[in-house]
């Protein structure tokens, strides 16, 4: 194949690589939007501390990788609760801004523990996935990329009859839109909050971890948070389809920019054109390609 | 006319001045004249730290317009503030404009910077506003480090310091001085447009925006003048800041730096000018107040704790957000209001 | 109508208002011990999440060869206090300590980033304080533009020149076309900067240029690039040890032939734990120093290091040698103006630091000669390798090379 549609290929697997990578870390953040309106701007954080947990497990209790994660997924389940009843909890009722701001404060202190914890030093996982990659033609599939579009696929799938089918599902998608009949309905809606929060905080763990298989881990990996805003903001706020979506298709955006402009701007690319693709978004379709617009009532 | 005790308005004119009561201005004056005292003896140091702190408070009431005053939250506060420091760079180093032309200039570039990204904010709000001004935050940043024929990139801008008629602000306390006459203009004009028309059309905006649309408060009008404002006030803390450390590179204007100045007006208070005040003390002086604590006394007691300064630095000022957005979410300025409601009354319980 | 919590409230805040007021009057400025003392302040990278692994050493190697220096008698008998806070690589903050502790009668000031030296470095010379740094650039060498300023090595540009001058000797007859990365950052754009302009001048083509951060987990697009749209015979690296470790892991994972490509990296890529972070993807790469380095047993600065950190449980790395051997070039400089009868100022130390000729240094950096119109003190570069007999640390390559 000629170099020029190698180039290409490989670009979009990269891009679709990162783009799942991506609505792992949207998926949670939609999840919470749905059911509370919050918008958790910590969310990068708690990946990053999914990460870490699963290292220090693996390093210092010799446990096998898929042990080490089960822990790990516990560990964030029970971290999810203790933040929604400890931080969350009094912010039910205020205004906007106050919740904004309390997110952006607990990514502070977040950040701020795992650098105390953990040091600023980068971290390697040991290789678990090494060898298992192959190559077609002049494209690279390396083993631990179809590892992260399997599980992000399962997931999802996982996800969508989760809501779908099962009791728990309906009642957060009832909590999401509309908090009082629901309660009316004798679903305990702070119960939906937890839970919701729970969630969140293990599939955060989940993607920590795959993070930290592929990469490495730094303390830079909790601005991945910032950086899933963008799909989200795409696809429409609260809707879980057009999260994961947008997390491809700016997956791949990002990475044939990174691949064709670097050159010519000088910088790093990818970056940017996440955020100029949101501005754009908001200024023609602002609840995203699948969000729902919302009607004020005075 | 017989005397009343107590302070006592009969019209809406006596109502209005900022400054009620003579003892309030003597108060407001004494304060004045305070502050100029202490430029002459407090160390240089000290009178840097004041520095800062006045320009955080320009910052913090540019940003109080936006987000206090009209509801809309910004997240890119730290870039216009950039903007209006390279602005400062350019007019002073490129085109040789003086000081006192260049440092209203740069306010007036701020402010059209700041409505080319304002504008989504007309058709969006709440989160979607957010998201808007991060993504401004980071495209300026961006801009900042590559545009490097404009901005010099990462080495950063040098320009020389400020001088108004050949007198050279090059020391800090110097420099003081000159931040205070801007910090106490800055707050005037603040608290005048806060009692305006203005200031009404904006809170109205902000507590119940479709009711006073429907009053005749243009919500196209009034929320571009807030930006406006807002991003103008930044723009001038930015130029003095550039003047200031005499180098400006895209380094000091991180997203960290808008968060920082969100967190001042929470502290301080929404929606007051006290309270930008307040809050820019606050958040300037706690890493300074920490790495006192760590360099002086820790050090004794762990020999590496200056090494922890940035992660426990991160930890208190997010639990001092959270502390306060859970128990106080007003501010300080509330804080200081009921103080004083309880003295309006005092010694008296009820 | 009465808040309860309102009382605590206001107690907090008075709290607050005391301490900070502290600040301002100076409750927390603890004058110098003695008299006596000289004062060495230092702004040090001890946090900052890709560069401290080799700033915390710096700093750490300057303070124990003062303590050092001290338990051994100090310079004639004073002692000297190193004042150390940290800049965790951030511009603003570095210069922030700098206006903090030019305020207390320091007579040296240590820094650390490349953009934060550029602004220090006037500045000192305008407070007449001697400066070093971290960062040995070759642009805030002049005397004349930053008469405070030393260097107490060769300087990056050195270092880049002896790289290319190896490659060139060993595929002599080869025709040779070069790749560069490097960060976008003032040490990024400086290194770069030099980097081109040194091979334009020599004649060898620069195929391609690729922008990777300090901090990034994955270079893969950039080495993509690198591979399919160019050919580079060998690839300049200006990055950290993190960094490069990312370079040559993706480098390998998207095909390139790291034997038949060459890698090279400057003292920034210089750490101990090159083999555990790259694995065995860094095999093939090739590192250039101004510092010797602490395998390196038999010179006499580093048997001083050894001996000094004995029975103690971290690992120098060549890093603390940076710190370390700036440090002697320092006491040096402070025993000559003592030996002298004069007083410890700024200034005279800088005129005795310009009477250093051919100053061994323990073998820590090639001999150091300074003068008023030189502030550049070596020119030697060593060659390393990471040694993965030990995994861990470097291997010697070659002896100082002193590039032309």
């Amino acid at each position: 194949m000629k170099p020029g549609i190698d180039y290409f290929f490989n670009l979009i697997i990269n891009g679709v690589v990162v783009g799942s990578i991506y609505s792992l870390i949207a998926l949670p953040i939609v999840l919470i939007y749905k059911s509370s309106k919050v918008l958790n701007l910590a969310q990068g954080e708690m990946v990053m501390i999914g990460g870490y947990l699963c290292l220090s497990i693996i390093l210092y209790t010799h446990l096998n990788f898929l042990l080490a994660l089960l822990v790990t997924m516990l560990i964030m389940a029970a971290f999810g609760l203790l933040i929604e009843k400890t931080v969350l909890r009094p912010m039910i009722g205020e205004s906007f801004i106050s919740v904004i701001m309390i997110t952006l404060g607990l990514s502070s202190v977040l950040r701020g523990v795992v650098g105390l914890i953990w040091g600023p030093q980068t971290y390697v996982y040991p290789r678990i996935f090494h060898g298992l990659g192959f190559a077609i033609g002049g494209i690279y599939f390396s083993g631990i990329y179809v590892m992260s579009l399997g599980l992000c696929l399962s997931l999802l799938i996982l996800f969508f009859v989760f809501f779908r089918y099962s009791i728990l599902g309906i009642a957060i998608r009832a909590t999401a839109s509309d908090q009082e009949a629901t309660m009316t309905m004798g679903i305990s809606v702070r119960k939906v909050f937890a839970i919701t929060w729970a969630i969140s905080a293990v599939v955060s763990g989940i993607i920590g971890t795959l993070i930290g298989c592929m990469r490495g881990l730094n303390l830079t990996i909790s601005s991945y948070g910032l950086l899933a805003l963008a799909p989200v903001i795409l696809g429409g706020l609260d809707s879980i389809g057009g999260a994961i979506l947008g997390s491809f298709i700016i997956g791949i955006l990002q990475s044939l920019a990174q691949g064709y402009l670097s050159s010519f701007v000088g910088g790093s690319v990818e970056d940017i054109t996440a955020f100029l693709l949101i501005l754009l978004v908001l200024i023609i379709r602002p609840y995203g390609l699948f969000g729902t617009e919302e009607i004020e009532r005075v | 006319m017989p005397e009343f005790c107590g302070d006592i308005r009969e019209n809406y004119f006596q109502d209005e001045p900022i400054f009620k009561t003579r003892s309030i201005r003597f108060c407001v004056i004494t304060l004045v004249v305070i502050l100029g005292l202490l430029g002459t003896f407090l160390s240089e140091y000290s009178l840097y730290l004041l520095v800062i702190i006045g320009i955080a408070v320009i910052g913090a009431i540019g940003l109080n317009f936006i987000t206090g005053f009209t509801g809309m939250i910004s997240l890119g506060h730290g870039a216009f503030i950039g903007v209006g420091a390279y602005s400062a760079a350019i007019l002073t180093d490129r085109l040789g404009l003086p000081f006192i032309i260049s440092l209203p200039l740069s306010g007036l570039i701020t402010c059209c910077i700041g409505m080319i990204f304002g504008l989504p904010s007309l058709r969006v709000k709440g989160l979607y506003l957010l998201i808007a001004t991060m993504a401004a935050q980071l495209i300026i940043n961006f801009l900042m480090l590559n545009w490097r024929s404009l901005t010099m990139g990462a080495y950063g801008y040098a320009i020389p310091p400020a001088s108004i008629l050949g007198f050279v602000f090059d020391s800090d306390q110097k420099y003081y001085y000159l931040v205070l006459i801007f910090v106490l203009l800055s707050v005037l004009a603040g608290t005048n447009i806060r009692r305006s028309r203005y200031g009404r059309a904006f809170v109205s905006i902000r507590d119940h925006d479709i009711a006073a649309d429907l009053v005749g408060v243009s919500l196209l009008k009034y929320k571009t003048i807030a930006f406006a404002i807002g991003t103008f006030y930044a723009g001038i803390a930015g130029a003095l800041l550039a003047h200031h450390s005499g180098v400006v590179s895209p380094e000091h204007f991180p997203l960290s730096l808008s968060i920082e100045y969100l967190a001042m007006i929470i502290v301080g208070g929404l929606g007051s000018i006290m309270g930008s005040i307040y809050g820019a003390i606050f958040i300037v002086l706690l890493p300074e107040f920490l790495q006192l604590l760590l360099d002086e006394y820790m050090v004794e007691l762990i020999p590496t704790a200056a090494a922890f300064f940035p992660q426990v630095n991160q930890i208190l000022f997010g639990c001092i957000i959270i502390l306060f957005l859970i128990f106080e979410p007003h501010g300080l300025a509330e804080i200081h209001r009921r103080v004083k409601n309880y003295f309006k009354l005092w010694p008296f319980p009820y | 109508m009465f808040d309860r919590l309102l009382i605590v409230k206001v107690a907090v805040v008075f709290l607050m208002v005391l301490t900070f007021t502290s600040i301002f009057f100076g409750l927390g400025d603890r004058a110098a011990a003695s008299e006596n003392d000289i004062l060495i302040a230092q702004v040090g990278d001890l946090s900052a999440p890709a560069t401290s692994w080799a700033g915390e050493p710096f700093a750490y190697g300057v303070r124990d060869y003062f303590t050092y220096l001290n338990s051994k008698g100090g310079v004639s008998g004073r002692k000297v206090r190193h004042l150390l806070s940290d800049g965790a690589y951030s511009i603003p903050r570095e210069t922030a300590a700098f206006k903090k502790f030019s305020m207390q009668n320091i007579v040296v000031f240590i820094d650390w980033a490349t953009g934060a030296a550029l602004q220090i470095a006037p500045m000192c010379a305008e407070k007449k304080i001697v400066n070093f740094g971290g960062a040995p650039l070759e642009i805030l060498s002049d005397p004349t533009k930053y008469p405070y300023r030393f260097i107490h090595s060769a300087t990056y540009e050195q270092c880049w020149r002896a790289i290319i001058a190896y490659q060139l000797q060993k595929k002599q007859g080869e025709k040779q076309a070069a790749a560069l990365t490097y960060p976008d950052s003032g040490f990024g754009r400086v290194n770069a900067d030099a980097i081109r302009a040194y091979l334009t001048k020599i004649n060898i083509p620069i195929v391609d240029e690729e922008i990777v951060d300090f901090k990034a987990l994955d270079a893969t697009p950039q080495m993509l690039k690198m591979k399919i749209r160019s050919n580079p015979t060998f690839v300049l690296n200006a990055q950290v040890q993190p960094s490069i470790s990312v370079i040559m892991r993706d480098a390998e994972k998207v095909g390139i032939n790291t034997e038949k490509i060459q890698f090279y990296a400057p003292l920034n890529a210089l750490g101990m734990d090159l083999p555990k972070l790259g694995g065995s993807s860094v095999k093939n790469l090739i590192l250039s120093s101004p510092f010797s380095d602490v395998s390196e047993s038999d010179l006499a600065g580093i048997k001083e290091i050894v001996e000094f950190n004995a029975g103690k449980k971290w690992e120098p790395s060549v890093w603390y040698v940076h710190g370390w051997a700036a440090a002697r070039v320092i006491a040096e400089g402070l025993h000559r103006v003592v030996q002298k009868g004069e007083k410890v100022t700024g200034e005279n130390l800088k005129k005795a630091l310009e009477t250093l000729n051919d100053f061994e240094n323990g073998g820590l950096t090639s001999p150091i000669t300074f003068s008023s119109s030189n502030h550049i003190g070596a020119y030697g570069v060593k060659l390393f390798r990471p040694d993965f007999n030990k995994m861990k640390g470097l291997e010697k390559l070659s002896g100082w090379i002193f590039p032309k």
